[in-house]
């Protein structure tokens, strides 16, 4: 493997590895706006310019490789290449792409949402002028409207073709194209072909600077109030990593704006959704605003439902359960609650004797992105929950057979509410559900349960990869996590179980689980009590 | 501890002229003459008041701008800036047409929060908070003192038409900050021209 020292460290390359590669594997960061993992490598924008001994130029380091010299030519002996990243010339050459770079640019930055997270600003800062030279009058070529979510603020691009590269190579639909040339060159659309597709909103976090700016989250708040919160998105069986991005709870009188995810972004994880997530994951949470949240507790009362405390519902829930014996209780688990929570519903019901099942998810559309540039294929799978195979596994269960579970079954508990169709509404039903549906309408009685961003716990994708989801914000209303909701249920039943968090339950279900044995728990749960949701019972 | 013990008593020696303090007195009496014909430092407040200087950090206004909106493009400098944490503003949309695209919907400051630093002034990059002479703020409640957007453009108001001579000057001031060319791409902004191809 040939040999390079980077600055004063030796570095081994590999044979098609990039200069940029090598020095971020030793520490050492280069500055870089057209270089994407995921995307092919064009060289274009010149700010990862590196000074390599021999060379007659400066070469960008994101797409040089080494190859091996023979041994009589080795630079000072061993080396195959002697590379700097920060002398003078190297510096120079940062300034000057800087300057080049904002000869045309706006600086709107006050009123530019990227502005926090600006790789413009950032370089600009560590690398940059310090003033304009620059007295021309600049050219502002006019914004866009590309499409149904996503605008282009035009004079802000600084014509990287990350956003191009993506529409050609990772989503395939080849909606965005550079038009004109050198000083001209801009990103547009084709007439009538807006940006339209389902992972669209990937190009707006790819851009380094605002230039392509998300409808929905346009003036919503400015980057550095937000704090991030890894999580796990529910849209469907894929299991994307994501984060949360809420308000820092700093300024006094902001509290109204505090519980409330502002952004959902993609996360790295190269074995699940590499750098993308799709649209659908990203809206999550804004189709959920269309639905209606039950926020309190609700118990029949005559035909309708009425608003109670906790307490009382609690009660009536113990009084219903135990009027019939267990046999005739059915405790249905759901694709949609996490595997601790699923595996409290199991054990309540083996100790309990109930009967136990799983509802099923929703089937929606699959979709495949596919081009030959991808080696990594992006689908959106059609099984829209997060946890159906965990939920299976922990349950024990191959199949959701509600129909037979239900047959004789008087009362009934259900966790989630997502439309679950049911042949006949048993004598009681209590479900604990965060929105209003079919289901909680017949409900007797109605528990609600805190969404995946106000609670912690783990899914299991389709491949049965487990990965944890981290509460960001606080349960809204009166509502409270499912596994809360189940210990307090457990209690008035005779059981008195003690978690003091949800890592308690995720310990108790690997020790108890067989397929669940191996997990690293210690991973995904670096600190037991760290989580901040804390229950005695 | 030792502890040492001084005992002090009337002037003891002294004459009885001393002991009488008559020329103690007379010194005093003569400085209170003296500053009788000086010139005089205390103004009859209420009634007459000290022209504060322009620097003055008093109360905030928002100022306008030619067609009479707030200045302010809720870029949240000022409540970044804030060592007080007592500016609270959202961000609404102006339209996607219009020049001013981003402009607060919420602006509101609490001025018993509020430290009168001066910070918001300097992080504004707008020229839209400013802070004027008015220091006397008397309200009922804890409430009233938080002053919304448009209490902040009536200070501005009121600001003007106390000293229309100020106004006049940190505006030109203003203009000829933005002929420079520092501000040339605002200038283009506003206006139509945009390239041709
Ligand atoms: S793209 Fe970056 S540098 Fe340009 S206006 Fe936005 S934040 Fe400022
Ligand atoms: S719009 Fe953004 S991502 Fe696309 S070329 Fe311009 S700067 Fe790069
Ligand atoms: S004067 Fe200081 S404390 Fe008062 S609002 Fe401005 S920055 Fe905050
Ligand atoms: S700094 Fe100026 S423009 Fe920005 S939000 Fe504050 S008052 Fe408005
Ligand atoms: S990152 Fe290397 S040239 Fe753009």
């Amino acid at each position: 493997m040939p040999l390079v020292k980077i600055d004063s460290q030796e570095v081994e390359i590999g044979k098609n590895e990039t200069v940029f590669n090598a020095a971020k594997r030793v520490g050492i960061d280069i500055p870089f706006y057209c270089y994407h993992p995921g995307l092919k490598i064009v060289a274009s924008c010149r700010m990862c310019l590196v000074d390599m001994v021999g060379a007659p130029k400066l070469v960008p380091a994101c797409s040089t490789t080494v190859p091996e010299l023979p041994e009589a030519k080795k630079i000072e002996g061993k080396f195959d290449a002697v590379i700097f990243t920060d002398n003078e010339k190297v510096k120079t050459a940062r300034r000057a792409v800087l300057e080049f770079l904002l000869l045309n640019h706006p600086i709107d930055c006050p009123i530019c949402d990227k502005a926090g997270e600006c790789k413009l600003q950032d370089y600009s800062f560590e690398h940059g002028n310090d003033a304009s030279r620059f007295t021309e009058i600049k050219r502002i070529p006019e914004k866009k409207d590309l499409g149904p979510s996503i605008f282009l603020y035009t004079s802000r691009c600084i014509m990287c073709s990350r956003c191009v590269r993506f529409t050609e190579e990772i989503s395939g639909t080849e909606e965005l194209k550079v038009t004109y040339r050198g000083w001209h060159a801009e990103i547009d659309v084709a007439p009538e072909k807006p940006l339209n597709n389902k992972m669209m909103g990937n190009v707006v976090d790819l851009c380094p600077v605002g230039c392509l700016i998300d409808k929905h989250e346009r003036f919503e708040g400015r980057v550095w109030n937000f704090v991030h919160t890894d999580s796990v998105c529910p849209g469907c069986s894929k299991g994307c990593n994501t984060t949360l991005d809420t308000m820092k709870h700093q300024k006094l009188n902001l509290e109204e704006l505090v519980d409330q995810v502002y952004r959902i972004r993609p996360r790295e994880n190269m074995s699940v959704n590499q750098w993308w997530i799709c649209d659908d994951g990203r809206y999550h949470l804004e189709a959920d605003k269309k639905k209606t949240r039950i926020m309190v507790p609700h118990v029949k009362q005559g035909s309708k439902l009425a608003e109670v405390s906790w307490v009382e519902a609690m009660s009536v829930t113990l009084q219903k359960i135990k009027a019939v014996s267990t046999k005739e209780v059915a405790l249905i688990g759901s694709p949609y609650a996490s595997n601790e929570e699923n595996y409290l519903l199991g054990k309540l019901a083996r100790l309990l004797g109930t009967g136990l099942d799983v509802s099923k998810p929703i089937y929606g559309d699959t979709q495949t992105f596919k081009t030959d540039k991808n080696p990594h294929p992006f689908t959106i799978e059609s099984e829209k929950a997060p946890n159906y195979r965990g939920a299976k596994t922990i349950l024990n269960l191959n199949d959701s057979q509600l129909d037979k579970t239900l047959a004789d079954k008087k009362v009934v508990v259900l966790l989630g509410s997502h439309n679950i169709e049911l042949k006949s509404k048993p004598e009681t039903l209590i479900v604990i559900g965060s929105f209003e549906d079919t289901v909680t309408a017949q409900a007797d009685v109605l528990l609600p349960a805190a969404l995946f961003t106000e609670t912690s716990g783990t899914y299991t994708n389709k491949d049965g990869v487990v990965q944890k989801f981290n509460r960001a914000i606080n349960a809204l209303g009166e509502s409270k996590a499912i596994w809360q909701i189940l210990v307090e249920l457990a209690a008035g039943l005779g059981q008195s179980w003690y978690y003091e968090n949800v890592g308690d339950i995720a310990k108790e279900m690997t020790e108890n689980v067989s397929a669940y044995k191996t997990l690293e728990l210690d991973k995904l749960y670096p600190q037991f009590s760290t989580l901040n949701e804390q229950m005695v019972v | 501890m030792a502890v040492n013990v001084k005992n002090v008593s009337m002037a003891r020696g002294k004459s009885w002229v001393d002991l009488t303090y008559i020329i103690p007195v007379m010194k005093g009496l003569a400085i209170t003459l003296r500053h009788l014909f000086k010139r005089k430092l205390v103004l009859q407040y209420p009634e007459e008041k000290k022209v504060l200087p322009p620097n003055y950090r008093g109360l905030h206004m928002l100022t306008r701008d030619e067609k009479g909106r707030e200045k302010c493009v809720a870029c949240e400098m000022c409540s970044t800036a804030c060592p007080a944490d007592c500016i609270r503003i959202v961000a609404g949309d102006g339209g996607w047409e219009d020049s001013r695209e981003k402009h607060p919907i919420v602006f509101e400051i609490d001025e018993l929060r509020c430290i009168y630093c001066g910070m918001c002034v300097e992080a504004c990059p707008e020229d839209a908070i400013d802070m004027t002479d008015m220091h006397n703020l008397a309200d009922y409640t804890r409430q009233d003192f938080i002053y919304d957007k448009e209490r902040l453009l009536g200070v501005y108001d009121e600001y003007i038409k106390r000293h229309p001579d100020r106004a006049k000057r940190r505006d030109g001031q203003f203009k000829a900050m933005k002929n420079s060319s520092y501000f040339t791409v605002n200038d283009v902004h506003h206006s139509d021209q945009h390239s041709s191809h």
